[in-house]
């Protein structure tokens, strides 16, 4: 079965030969874009022109410059290896000692110790078993010879050998002795992807031909082999060392610790907005595309992680264009759909598959995920591109520099490329997190300048608010006055006319007929006078006391008692304000108590008269009486109720002491009353004399 | 004799007016004009001690007059005779140092009787007059309090002394005397009321009057005060 899968590489082989072609010249000559390399992502793209409204046009202009950045991009990556590996050179004289290997004598013989049998037979490094079709999960030897100059030997510098990469494991012996390993055996530790680097103790390097053997452990992958191996002077090859462990082992994790924390931060972002799903598609991205990390970093293979890797590729497909589709506020509801299901049903078949089919089941199922990613990516750049802003260009960067960094590590793990080639597909994750942080960026800015614009709005509005309210609360307030002049004048013209006017008319018609004696005449001008003076002191402002209103009424009438000699008693208790005092009212009351004083003082021939005020505990109502000490009438039934506790005054008959009043009087101080919501009672009192009894009510 | 000086455009109230005082001996018109104009003149050449005067002049405001006679002639009582006796007028002519009011149809007997008594230091108050100057001086009074209204009791009384020295603030008594008017006393009852005689509460009264005046003294305060009293409205 696993013959199958050989087969299959060597088909793709055949097919990528020409980019293998270009990326041995690349790494030949460096590309001179190198030093800007770093700056790419930020390279914009340029604005879609505006007719290009028909999805055709949008996707050949993607296009185009998708292949002029995918092609930059390859540049990048050819690079990248160069500084990594640079050409060899065994100029010693000038330049500090060094040997870089190309060549090595290789047995297969099987032993744990240095061979003393077998065939060496001279080759290439780096020696790919795969190319020369050296499938076997056997050890190997490599035997590498050089002659160390006598001042090496001597200088306190040291000497060291790094080896780019050796698949799976290595035993380093210097003269026969161990040197170094770059693993636990038994364990089979995953280093295929680590540098390794071993110090050479002097003690073991003797002047002239030494002699380098190395164990290599194949592991039982279908790659296994052997890199150029660099001998020299230890700072110089450390160096060289470290340059390529940072770009193999640590940028990787790096990365897989930046995707970690922005894909907890987006966690938590989902958490506390589960509206936008489109940050917990890419919390699980992160969290997901940790498990493809793996492959470059974790050494144990017996590791979760490890046995995730391939599976994790097809959930990655699915929620980066769940992810991004969203992102660029785009709907593809059925492509995704499909997309998943064929995740779901790649996933499971994949799981399911005995475990003897190994590498083929890994290349089926990377093929069709990157061959449905390779769509994905279409739909995606599609999308993105429809509507040109800044993140949807920094996330369509992040797709293509992770499409061309994916195809570049496929066709690397295809071994088509140089046998050293570095992975890359990690180094391009971040992306995400810098176009998912610039959208975070752009709202949290544009929110802060909204919530400052809004503000200003507001505050502009509800002054132009606060104005209009100002202007119609004044035309309302005119109205009001306007409605309340209105109606006072309404009320003074039928006073007047009802009043005053009806009585000086009638005054006039008698004098004109010379009916009216002078004494009259004086009367009825009087009369007219009281009647001013009453409105008028009905339109002083009171705040709803009734006690004012009586008293100014006493104050008016006091000459005129004074001049008919009859004394007024003042029994006033205080009253609780009335809040329907306003004019009408007051005039009202006015007009009954008026009425009562002018009846006694007219008809009566009273030489005493009493006002009292107090509340009526019965009825709970305010209680004005007005009692006269005048033409007593019979002696009548029954006995009045006392409101004041003193004076007290025996009712007689209500009738009999109506009759000093005119039958309209009366009427007319009981209408009144009523109006008021009061009642007027007259009583005679027992030895002579009235009483008047004005309720009023408590409000 | 008393000299009185009398200014009303309406001849035949100017003949009235004269015929009652010339019923009494103890009362001698020194003229009798028209127009505030004259009035004013009149002030200056016969220096009366009585001054009666219409409000309601066709050149000057009366309130202009008595103000002028206040100036000039700080015994002289100045009378408003008015039409209604209502509120407005009256406090007015008080303001500008009137020290009370007759009004224009009251028998000879009363005419008589509130001159004499106006002489005599008596002002007559009426309960509605006597509210609205309660209310008045409360809110004046509260002015000093209510601008530091935490502040220590000394600070409080300083205010209060302050207003007293200045004549604003009415004493207890006189306070007294304008709750007992609103509520319609007269005088003999406020005096049996409050254990002094009557004629005690018309000085009193007469001196609330001169305080109103002194208080509404200059143009400034005169507007302040207006205020005051739209503010009570």
């Amino acid at each position: 079965m696993k013959q199958i899968g050989w087969d299959l590489f060597a088909r793709f082989e055949r097919i990528a030969l020409p980019a293998n072609r270009f990326f041995a010249n690349a790494r030949a000559a460096p590309s001179p874009l190198l030093p800007l390399s770093p700056l790419l992502p930020l390279l914009p793209l340029p604005s879609l022109p505006p007719q290009t409204n028909n999805a055709f046009s949008i996707l050949l202009y993607a296009g185009r410059h998708t292949v002029a950045k995918a092609w930059l991009l390859f540049l990048v990556i050819a690079s990248a290896n160069a500084i990594a590996q640079p050409v060899a050179q065994t100029d010693a004289a000038v330049a500090p000692f060094q040997f870089i290997f190309n060549e090595a004598e290789f047995n297969d013989a099987n032993t744990l110790e240095p061979p003393t049998s077998g065939e060496w037979r001279t080759l290439s490094l780096p020696d790919n078993w795969f190319k020369r079709k050296h499938h076997r999960d056997q050890l190997g030897w490599y035997r590498l010879k050089t002659t160390i100059p006598d001042s090496v030997l001597t200088t306190p510098k040291g000497i060291s050998i790094y080896i780019p990469r050796a698949t799976n494991n290595i035993a380093v012996f210097v003269n026969g002795s161990l040197c170094g390993v770059s693993g636990d055996f038994d364990k089979r530790e995953l280093n295929w992807n680590v540098a390794q680097h071993f110090t050479v103790p002097l003690s073991l390097l003797r002047a002239g031909q030494n002699e380098i053997l190395i164990r290599l452990h194949p592991n039982g992958f279908g790659r296994a082999g052997l890199s150029t191996v660099h001998l020299g002077e230890a700072t110089l090859i450390r160096d060289r060392w470290e340059r390529r462990y940072f770009l193999q082992n640590t940028a990787p994790k790096l990365v897989t610790l930046l995707v970690f924390l922005s894909g907890l931060l987006s966690l938590w972002i989902w958490l506390r907005r589960r509206t936008e799903v489109m940050f917990g598609l890419f919390a699980l991205m992160c969290l997901v595309s940790i498990f493809r990390t793996a492959s470059y970093i974790v050494r144990d293979s017996g590791s979760i992680f490890i046995s995730l890797v391939v599976p994790s590729l097809g959930l990655l497909t699915a929620l980066q264009f769940s992810f991004v589709i969203r992102f660029a506020d785009a709907h593809r509801p059925r492509f995704e759909r499909a997309l998943w299901i064929f995740v779901i049903v790649a996933i499971t078949l994949y799981l399911f598959t005995p475990a003897q089919w190994g590498v083929l089941a890994d290349a089926y199922f990377n093929i069709a995920i990157g061959m449905v990613g390779l769509a994905c990516f279409f739909v995606l750049t599609h999308a993105l591109f429809k509507v040109s802003s800044a993140r949807n260009q920094l996330m369509a960067v992040a797709l293509m520099v992770n499409l061309a960094l994916g195809i570049h590590d496929l066709i690397n793990f295809m071994q088509l490329l140089a046998f050293d080639h570095l992975y890359l597909l990690p180094l391009g994750l971040p992306l995400f997190s810098i176009a998912v942080g610039s959208l975070l960026v752009t709202r949290f800015v544009s929110t802060l300048n909204n919530y400052e614009t809004l503000n200003a709005q507001l505050s502009e509005r509800v002054a132009e608010r606060e104005s209009q309210l100002q202007l119609s609360y004044e035309r309302s307030r005119e109205l009001d006055q306007q409605r309340a002049t209105a109606e006072e004048r309404q009320r003074l013209m039928r006073d007047m006319h009802d009043g005053i006017g009806s009585h000086l008319m009638s005054t006039l018609a008698l004098a004109r007929m010379g009916s009216l004696s002078n004494k009259d005449m004086t009367e009825v001008l009087a009369d007219c006078i009281d009647e001013l003076k009453l409105t008028i002191d009905s339109l002083e402002p009171v705040e709803r006391d009734l006690l004012v209103v009586l008293g100014n009424l006493r104050y008016r009438l006091e000459p005129r008692l004074n001049a008919a000699h009859i004394s007024l008693e003042w029994a006033v208790n205080d009253l609780p304000p009335l809040t329907y005092l306003d004019p009408e009212n007051i005039r009202s009351v006015l007009r009954i108590v008026q009425e009562a004083f002018t009846n006694t003082l007219k008809h009566s021939g009273a030489k005493r008269i009493t006002i009292s005020t107090g509340i009526d505990r019965a009825s709970n109502r305010v209680l004005v009486r007005i009692t006269d000490d005048g033409i007593g009438v019979d002696a009548g039934a029954g006995s009045g109720e006392n409101a004041f506790g003193n004076n007290v005054p025996n009712s007689a008959s209500k009738k009999q002491s109506e009759e000093k009043y005119s039958g309209r009087g009366i009427d007319n101080m009981k209408n009144r009353a009523a109006k008021l919501g009061g009642e007027v009672q007259f009583m005679a009192l027992q030895g002579g004399g009235t009483c008047v009894n004005l309720y009023l009510p408590i409000r | 004799m008393t000299r009185v000086l009398i200014v009303e455009d309406d001849v035949a109230f100017r003949r009235r007016y004269a015929a009652i005082l010339a019923r009494d001996a103890t009362f001698e018109v020194v003229a009798s004009v028209g127009t505030g104009g004259d009035g004013m003149a009149m002030l200056e050449l016969r220096k009366p001690d009585v001054l009666l005067v219409d409000l309601g002049l066709p050149d000057i405001s009366g309130i202009s007059v008595i103000r002028h006679a206040t100036q000039i002639l700080p015994n002289c009582e100045s009378m408003v005779v008015t039409v209604f006796g209502d509120e407005e007028h009256v406090l007015a002519s008080i303001e500008a140092g009137a020290s009370g009011y007759l009004l224009k149809d009251a028998s000879e007997e009363n005419f008589l009787e509130g001159i004499r008594e106006l002489i005599a230091g008596g002002s007559p108050i009426s309960p509605i007059i006597a509210r609205r100057l309660l209310k008045r001086f409360h809110a004046d009074a509260d002015v000093p309090l209510t601008i530091s209204p935490a502040d220590s009791a000394a600070k409080v009384a300083e205010a209060e002394s302050v207003a007293s020295e200045s004549e604003i603030a009415l004493s207890s008594r006189e306070r007294e005397i304008l709750l007992l008017a609103s509520k319609g006393f007269n005088y003999p009852e406020m005096g049996k009321l409050m254990g002094i005689s009557p004629h005690t509460v018309t000085s009193h009264v007469k001196k609330i009057y001169r305080k109103l005046a002194v208080h509404s003294r200059g143009e400034a305060v005169f507007e302040a005060n207006r205020m005051g009293l739209i503010r009570t409205l």
